[in-house]
């Protein structure tokens, strides 16, 4: 290409139009653009039949309606989603859930341990021991806007109290509704524990 | 499993009904018994749910000593799998400063932090007397190989491990039985040895894809056999020679064990039956080949018929041999 540009510019100036080729502005087309005469002679006469044959047959449209009519047949990737739902892994970190025992009993003890280890200091709790003499939390919130999701709260648990289910589905309106009250969280945990304890089963002891 | 909302003390306490006071000493009177049967039931399905071999052989155990067996077992399953639950083996050390934290408060009498092994242990050392020691030396030993970066140098290193975290529970059983004797102490040290070195190898795979194993730098280094290789899988050939020996090491202490079974008393026998399924583990381990992959050594209850496992322990409990 630069030497076509060249040569032209050696062509204007042996012609004396020196001031043509210095006046290059905006307007005026790249050099390059216009094919020489001598390069649209050397197309290949095959390749000019091959192109009208294609444009006369329609191959490309076929080629195309083959392909979709392919596709139609294929097994689908997409999926269905509100109803249906992709795979999960038993580790999936999502909304967080507070756990009771079979008894009924919450699980959290208020050892503050996740509000300690949390790295987004999104977990607050406050505690009182109860009448029987046992603790328990009066208020444990956690901001799920500020959260990471990192699961270090599920890991510093030493009853497993708080976990993070399997739910990811869990979009609000506004700010306020993200903000997790204790009420909630236990809520979450009534709805999710089949899921939850059959993801926290391991297989059994490996120490 | 969602509460119950009749029977639960927890809804009461919620309750902001006028009859709240009157509800509130009703329900301290009556759940006292309960909660420390529901804390023991806790213990039981933990103990079914994790470590199911030594669950049958718990089984066995006259019903005073059992209720101590399952606590000490329970708290067992709950320190084991703190390691296999964090990534951060920081984290992990946290949990276990809580269960030491929750040891030293049940001997210092102080109110029992509310997790169900805990009040089962707190109920179970109340009545009979067991040394903290072995509590002690269980968490310490699991904290150190939380903390532990590389693999153990040498088979006392895994030994020593095994007994600190396999052979304690025999003793503490024992403890709980009360039998003070020698030999029956003797037994217990090499069956959890071979017990526990059974159990880390059985885990192999899993803890490969954790980039962790127990088998001795110096054992895997003779048979040429690199820390990525059983990381991976890979090498089966020398990995089941390094298994083969290790697992010897189990073998000899199960032998020697068994060779002890005359001078120990017969009520100590059926405390030390968890020497079957230890015993078990390392056959089957034999039958294929010392290679930990194998799914028939992975699959049953130590790579046998859970029926099968539960006549076998039923057989020796009669004989009154382990």
């Amino acid at each position: 290409m630069l030497r076509v540009a060249s040569r032209r510019l050696l062509q204007a100036e042996s012609a004396g139009f020196r001031w043509v080729a210095a006046s290059r502005d905006f307007h005026s087309t790249p050099a390059s653009a216009a094919p020489t005469p001598e390069a649209r002679e050397q197309k290949d006469w095959s390749a000019v039949l091959d192109k009208s044959m294609n444009t006369l047959f329609l191959t490309e449209l076929f080629r195309g309606m083959n392909l979709a009519l392919k596709h139609f047949f294929d097994k689908k990737v997409t999926i269905n989603y509100p109803f249906e739902k992709g795979p999960l892994s038993p580790r999936f970190r999502g909304e967080h859930a507070l756990r009771r025992y079979a008894t009924g009993e919450e699980r959290c003890i208020a050892c503050k341990l996740c509000e300690a280890v949390c790295p987004a200091q999104a977990i607050t709790i406050e505690a009182e021991a109860r009448e029987d003499g046992s603790r328990r939390t009066t208020r444990y919130d956690i901001d799920m806007t500020k959260c990471i999701y990192c699961g270090f709260c599920q890991e510093a648990c030493p009853v497993d109290a708080i976990v993070e289910g399997p739910n990811f589905e869990f979009v609000t309106e506004t700010h306020e509704e993200l903000l997790y009250d204790k009420e909630k969280l236990l809520q979450n945990g009534d709805r999710w524990e089949t899921e939850i304890a059959e993801n926290l089963r391991t297989e059994g002891l490996y120490r | 499993m969602r509460p119950s909302s009749g029977s639960c003390s927890d809804r009461e306490y919620c309750d902001q009904g006028g009859t709240r006071k009157q509800q509130l000493t009703v329900v301290s009177m009556t759940t006292a018994p309960t909660a420390a049967r529901q804390a023991f039931s806790y213990c039981v399905q933990q103990v079914r749910k994790y470590d199911y071999a030594n669950y049958l052989c718990l089984l066995h155990l006259p019903p005073e000593v059992r209720k101590a067996a399952f606590a000490i077992r329970a708290f067992n399953v709950e320190t084991a799998k703190v390691g296999d639950s964090v990534r951060e083996s920081q984290l992990g050390v946290m949990r276990l400063m809580w269960w030491k934290e929750a040891v030293d408060g049940i001997y210092k009498k102080a109110t029992p932090l509310d997790h169900p092994v805990v009040r089962a242990l707190t109920s179970v050392i109340s009545e009979q007397r067991l040394s903290k020691n072995w509590f002690s030396r269980l968490i310490d030993s699991r904290i150190t190989d939380l903390e532990m970066t590389a693999p153990p140098v040498s088979m006392a290193e895994v030994e020593r491990y095994a007994e600190n975290t396999a052979s304690v529970l025999l003793y503490l059983t024992l403890e709980a039985a009360g039998i003070r004797n020698t030999s029956a102490d003797h037994a217990a040290s090499h069956i959890g040895k071979a017990a526990g070195i059974g159990l880390l190898l059985r885990a192999t795979p899993v803890h490969g894809s954790r980039r962790r194993t127990y088998i001795p730098v110096d054992i895997a280094a003779k048979y040429g056999l690199s820390q990525e290789d059983i990381y991976r899988g890979e090498n089966r050939n020398a990995l089941a020679d390094a298994v083969h020996e290790v697992a010897s090491f189990g073998h000899a202490h199960l032998k020697h064990a068994r060779d002890l079974a005359g001078s120990v008393p017969k009520e100590a026998k059926i405390v030390l039956l968890p020497a079957v399924p230890a015993g078990v583990l390392l056959q089957s381990l034999e039958k294929c080949n010392f290679n930990v992959f194998d799914g028939r050594f992975q699959s049953g209850v130590y790579g046998v018929n859970p029926l099968w496992m539960q006549l076998l322990q039923r057989w020796h409990a009669f004989r009154g041999t382990y």
